[in-house]
């Protein structure tokens, strides 16, 4: 019974691919030509889950010009959970988890004026060039506007 | 437009792009704080900054009751309290989360073993110190001046497994304020979670 929990557990997280400092080249530019949001989040942070639906309502309603670009800031043996949730929210966006050897690498990637915590979302222009960063929970209309400005 | 008169207007302008209006006071590295009172969650008493302060100086760190990266370094505080309580720095946490109410953070304190002073904050000091999330440590020398700030430990890969949190961020800034030596990584980025204001 063990070995199969361990192995339902490694399956499940293999299912999420990681993301570090390799950020830029991974998980933004795959997508130029499109708004990327990218979203940090937990399983464990309460802000977190409740902006969560709003993101995914987003992305849903502007497919195709804006891709939502979730990571998750479990520890790497939690990908289970993570991708338990993301399933719940019926995601078909691209997620990871995260998986840097530095912090400091992959926060400056994301923003070197970000101060650390989570949920923060930043987006990225068409050309791959951040437009907007926020620390703390993000609501629908204030990503709606930053959408609407980079897709003009 | 006179040298002077340029010159001024230049010096003005420089300002509105160096300092947004928009943005939060924040104190950084070098800087002197503003003394501050704020209540004991134990006592239920309010206590001034220099009156938790040790001899060389305090390690001011934001927690949280909730939040797994600030647990996850409980037992770490508790010790860095014991063995710089006899270098003369005292470890002092603060709560500033609104949704963690002032009893909580105390039996929070008690069944973790947070054997230091604990401070319940209504977002004021975060703000002044423009603290954002939990764990997060400004270190004071003895004249008030924040000699630190950034993470705990582990800033390179943040973790929220107590087994493996350690102090090795702080500990050589708390070591260089004991002896009132230069400290040598004055800033380091702090993980965590969002202070709930």
């Amino acid at each position: 019974m063990a070995v199969i929990t361990v192995l339902i557990a490694a399956l499940l997280s293999s299912a999420l691919p990681t993301v570090g400092e390799d950020l830029m080249e991974k998980a933004i530019r795959p997508h130029q030509g499109q708004v990327v949001v990218v979203n940090l989040w937990a399983t464990w942070c309460g802000p977190c889950r409740e902006e969560f639906p709003d993101l995914v309502r987003l992305y849903k309603e502007n497919k195709g010009s804006v891709v939502l670009v979730a990571i998750s800031m479990d520890e790497p043996e939690d990908a289970g959970k993570a991708q338990e949730y993301l399933a719940q929210h019926k995601s078909d966006f691209p997620a990871y988890i995260r998986g840097f050897k530095d912090f400091d690498v992959f926060s400056n990637a994301l923003d070197p004026n970000w101060k650390g915590a989570i949920p923060a979302t930043f987006v990225f222009d068409k050309s791959g060039k951040r437009a907007f960063s926020h620390e703390g929970k993000v609501t629908y209309d204030q990503l709606k506007k930053v959408i609407a400005r980079l897709n003009k | 437009m006179t040298r002077t008169t340029a010159a001024l207007f230049s010096v003005v302008a420089l300002c509105f792009i160096l300092i947004p209006p928009q943005a939060e006071a924040a104190v950084t590295v070098g800087e002197k704080v503003t003394e501050f009172s704020l209540v004991d969650v134990r006592t239920g008493k309010e206590v001034a900054l220099n009156q938790v302060t040790g001899t060389n100086g305090v390690a001011l760190i934001f927690v949280a009751t909730q939040c797994p990266y600030s647990n996850a370094f409980n037992q770490v505080m508790a010790d860095l309290a014991k063995e710089y309580r006899a270098k003369g720095i005292a470890v002092v946490g603060i709560n500033a989360n609104t949704t963690e109410p002032a009893e909580d953070v105390k039996q929070h304190a008690e069944s973790k073993g947070l054997d230091f002073t604990v401070l319940k904050d209504d977002g004021e000091v975060a703000g002044q110190f423009g603290a954002t999330r939990t764990p997060e440590v400004f270190v004071l020398d003895k004249e008030m001046v924040v000699r630190y700030h950034g993470a705990i430990g582990n800033s390179k890969i943040p973790t929220t497994n107590a087994a493996q949190a350690k102090a090795d961020d702080l500990r050589p800034a708390l070591d260089a304020v004991a002896t009132g030596s230069p400290v040598q990584v004055a800033e380091t980025k702090a993980f965590g979670c969002m202070i709930k204001r």
